[in-house]
């Protein structure tokens, strides 16, 4: 996620997504690509407004990343820092992303503001987005998982007024490549996918909703201790009355000692 | 190796927050107000933090100095524990941590003497009772997995000499020995040791120490006099049980003196609901949480038959070893079983 087009450029060109819409918000994906960039705008509501848009179109957790400038008022101008902590200048909510990933650079709290400002926190980065993205984006996807990453426009020597979109492109471009480690990184921390298991068949049996998903839970233990060949012998069909498979599938459950030497955890 | 450390403003300049951060000289340290900001925010999931926890030092408001939960009792007066540190550098996976807690940080209080002070306190209130009055450690964390970082048990074990009516009980997987093999051994400290076969052991105890390690270190720590206690809980019911845990128990007795025991405690596995529903989803894909567990009463347990049968005969496994006074087996269904 990035507030401006200019900040997410680099990354688009590496990964050669295409736009694929423009309203509400810019989206850059690709066929294939398990990457997707999002331009929200400026702002806190614009981005928790985009993040809302974006995370509607999946329903597993994904990892997201908020990439843009901000100021500070000594660090130097290009330099790359992780956030480990923000707040809302607002209302002093603060939020602390948990920094499970491992990030090799500098971390620093960040402080979101309404509007630009050539006044600088104390020993803090400012934006006008952060805040607002990690509160929309924990609400698709585990904490650990929505990290913010920023680079360094504009302090008390250069203030922002500076600044202009080919030299935003160029202050991100060197960056590249760390940010798509610690991409890769976040990625290797996604929870793994739901348990899977080959009885799909049975849950066309007539029966309510709940009692699908009583049967629908039973089947997964059932992969997970291993029991297909038990599962078998049960004989069981779609057309066996819900009550009956219910209980053959329990009864079976509970007599069924796990082998713990199949190297399964 | 943990690469960031929390530290509430109002520790950050004590001396023992200054000496568990500076074991980490490469951590990012981060300064905050109260523990809670960083611990119990929304949306955090314990399984991938545990693939790299943080630290957080705090310090311990409130009530320091609990009663126990009955399942905890083996035999002497009133019984309290206490926890310096919420959760573990082990990964136990029925660890009921990961179903209590959000995060998986390690959180250490560093106010070590308000938790004595609260402890004098209580024990003092209980000073005309015929039996020492109880405190554990180790209900929330291992009391020794992390003692080179927190000086723990450096730290409480010396301040139990002048508690006479009180014992502390130590409860580990660890093999950090050390601290308690330098200083002579304390009548009123017992070291218990959560023991499982060496298979269980590897499959879900993960990080901690082999079982064959564990007992060698209760070995060391009853030659030099220490009390030691043994706890089999969870008993893991699986295929060839009865044979683990059979292996486990003469391994166990051929090398402690079973005279010398203070204490031999056996429990099913059991979660309260809540906390069971949260494991399984960390854990979907774990045996663990699939195999023979059936709710009773905001309780997940093994189902009574199964719970009665592993708890008899690992129980009737040990009565050829040990005086069957020295035995606890604690049931989700009934009364103490032995
Ligand atoms: S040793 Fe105890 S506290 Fe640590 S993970 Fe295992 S069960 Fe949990």
């Amino acid at each position: 996620m990035c507030a401006l087009n200019c900040e997410a450029k680099p990354w688009v060109d590496h990964f050669g997504l295409k736009k694929q819409c423009d309203k509400p918000f810019w989206r850059y994906s690709k066929e294939g690509a398990d990457i997707e960039i999002v331009v929200s705008g400026i702002g806190s509501l614009a981005m928790a407004t985009a993040v809302g848009w974006a995370g509607a179109f999946f329903e597993r957790p994904r990892v997201w990343l908020n990439l843009g400038i901000a100021g500070h008022a000594d660090m130097m101008i290009g330099k790359i820092c992780r956030v480990h902590s923000v707040i809302n200048a607002n209302d002093l909510r603060k939020h602390y992303p948990p920094l499970t990933a491992k990030w090799p650079g500098d971390s620093s709290a960040i402080a979101t503001v309404n509007a630009p400002t050539n006044s600088y926190p104390q020993g803090a980065m400012i934006d006008m987005e952060s805040h607002a993205f990690f509160q929309a984006a924990s609400t698709f996807s585990p904490a650990e998982l929505v990290q913010s990453i920023k680079v360094i426009s504009d302090n008390q020597e250069q203030s922002f007024e500076h600044l202009n979109a080919a030299k935003i492109t160029a202050l991100m471009t060197p960056h590249v490549a760390i940010v798509n480690e610690f991409m890769q990184t976040l990625i290797g921390l996604l929870p793994q996918r739901e348990i899977e298991h080959s009885w799909a068949n049975l849950l066309t049996a007539r029966c309510t909703h709940s009692q699908r998903q009583q049967l629908n839970a039973l089947l997964k233990k059932a992969s997970v201790l291993d029991l297909q060949n038990e599962v078998g012998a049960l004989g069981l069909k779609p057309s066996t009355p819900i009550n009956v498979l219910l209980e053959r599938l329990q009864g079976m459950l509970a007599k069924s000692a796990p082998r713990i030497d199949r190297g399964n955890v | 190796m943990v690469d960031s450390i929390y530290i509430e403003s109002a520790v950050a300049s004590q001396a023992r927050t200054q000496d568990i951060a500076r074991r980490y000289p490469k951590a990012t340290l981060i300064e905050i107000e109260r523990y809670g900001e960083v611990f119990n925010s929304h949306s955090q999931n314990f399984r991938i933090q545990k693939q790299n926890p943080s630290l957080i030092l705090a310090a311990k408001q409130n009530k320091k100095v609990m009663p126990t939960p009955a399942q905890y009792e083996t035999g002497g007066g009133a019984h309290y524990y206490f926890s310096h540190m919420l959760n573990c550098v082990y990964d136990c996976r029925y660890c009921f941590l990961q179903g209590m807690l959000r995060s998986a940080s390690y959180l250490v209080f560093v106010n070590y003497d308000d938790f004595l002070d609260e402890i004098r306190e209580i024990a003092e209130q209980h000073k005309d009772e015929a039996k020492p009055t109880w405190f554990f450690s180790g209900y929330d964390c291992d009391s020794l997995a992390y003692e080179p970082v927190t000086g723990f048990a450096e730290h409480f074990v010396p301040a139990f000499k002048d508690i006479p009516n009180a014992v502390l009980e130590l409860r580990t997987k660890s093999t950090q020995v050390r601290s308690l093999l330098k200083q002579t051994a304390q009548d009123n400290v017992v070291v218990a040791y959560s023991l499982s076969p060496k298979r269980v052991a590897q499959e879900v105890e993960l990080g901690a120490p082999s079982l064959a390690k564990r007992i060698e270190a209760l070995a060391k720590l009853q030659e030099h006099g220490w009390r030691i206690g043994l706890r089999f809980d969870p008993i893991i019911w699986h295929q060839d049980y009865l044979a683990d845990y059979a292996e486990m128990i003469e391994g166990v007795f051929s090398q402690l003196d079973a005279e010398r025991i203070d204490s031999l405690t056996i429990g099913g596995f059991r979660l309260p609901k809540g906390f069971y529903k949260t494991m399984h989803k960390l854990h979907p894909d774990h045996w663990l949480f699939s195999a023979g567990l059936s709710e009773q009463e905001g309780m997940v347990t093994y189902s009574s038959e199964i719970e009665s049968q592993v708890l008899t005969s690992v129980g009737e496994l040990c009565e050829p070893h040990i005086s069957v006074d020295k035995i606890f087996a604690y049931s989700s269904f009934e009364e103490p079983a032995l």
